[in-house]
């Protein structure tokens, strides 16, 4: 979790390389219920995400 | 910049670190560990089709810990060339090759031997072993031809890497133009503090 972007810096990475249309198209509670989400995902606000772009 | 590990991260322990934690998933996808693994998560908490998942090999099933569901971003289209960044034991990279059919190509890249083994067998066991390539390496340095694919999948892997804009580079390289990136993966609202991020042990969790 440590190495996750910050959502804005995801879509900036992706335009800096060249993607074209970098956007989150879905979210997910992809920690819920698990020891991750109980002992950090609430202190780093950590979530998951489907993220679509093209060259 | 989240987008490079801190200088303080030794990449070698990094790595290694995450290595383990997948090997051991590969193992024990049972055991105890801090994320959600298997088809009843993927089914319930990220919309996989259960009666599609059921019809893969469990060994490629019960260890998968993705974090989305590329197939809900876009079409994998018959014929097309699919590349699957940290495939692990191949539940997504299956599902692509399915998809792409015997005219197409489905190469997965991963850095953790057992997955490796794990999903070349699955392919196997699934019929589809003519379509699956499955190739060792990282997101850093991805064994794949320039501008060879069109579509690349990627699903709770890229946040592991120590060098974002390297991955990302890669994926860049490999895909065709007009080539699309099917991407799940962590995310955070705010960048964590520089503690955090140079603690090895919470990057694998």
């Amino acid at each position: 979790m440590a190495g996750a972007l910050p959502e804005a810096e995801l879509i900036e990475l992706t335009q800096t390389i060249g993607f074209k249309d970098g956007r989150i198209v879905e979210r997910f509670k992809a920690f819920q219920g698990t020891s991750a989400e109980a002992k950090l995902s609430a202190d780093l606000l950590v979530g998951s995400v489907n993220f679509y772009a093209r060259k | 910049m989240a987008a490079t590990c801190p200088d303080n991260l030794d990449v070698d322990i990094l790595r290694e670190k995450i290595r383990a934690t997948y090997d051991r998933v590969a193992h024990q996808p049972h055991g105890e560990y801090h994320f959600h693994r298997g088809i009843d998560y993927a089914c319930t908490l990220l919309g996989y089709d259960r009666a599609e998942l059921e019809s893969l090999p469990l060994s490629s099933v019960e260890p998968f810990a993705g974090v989305g569901n590329p197939h809900r971003i876009g079409t994998i289209q018959p014929g097309q060339s699919v590349l699957d960044v940290g495939c692990g034991a191949g539940m997504d990279l299956l599902l692509a090759a399915r998809r792409t059919g015997p005219t197409g190509r489905a190469i997965g890249v991963d850095m953790t031997p057992a997955m490796c083994e794990r999903a070349r067998a699955a392919a196997t066991e699934a019929g589809v072993d003519e379509i699956v390539d499955i190739r060792a390496g990282t997101a850093e340095k991805l064994p794949v031809d320039d501008a060879s694919i069109d579509a690349v999948m990627s699903n709770g892997v890229l946040n592991l890497s120590p060098d974002k804009k390297a991955a990302f580079g890669e994926v860049f390289r490999v895909l065709k133009p007009g080539g699309q990136l099917f991407l799940a993966d962590v995310v955070v609202q705010r960048e964590l503090s520089l503690d955090a991020r140079s603690d090895v042990d919470l990057w694998a969790a």
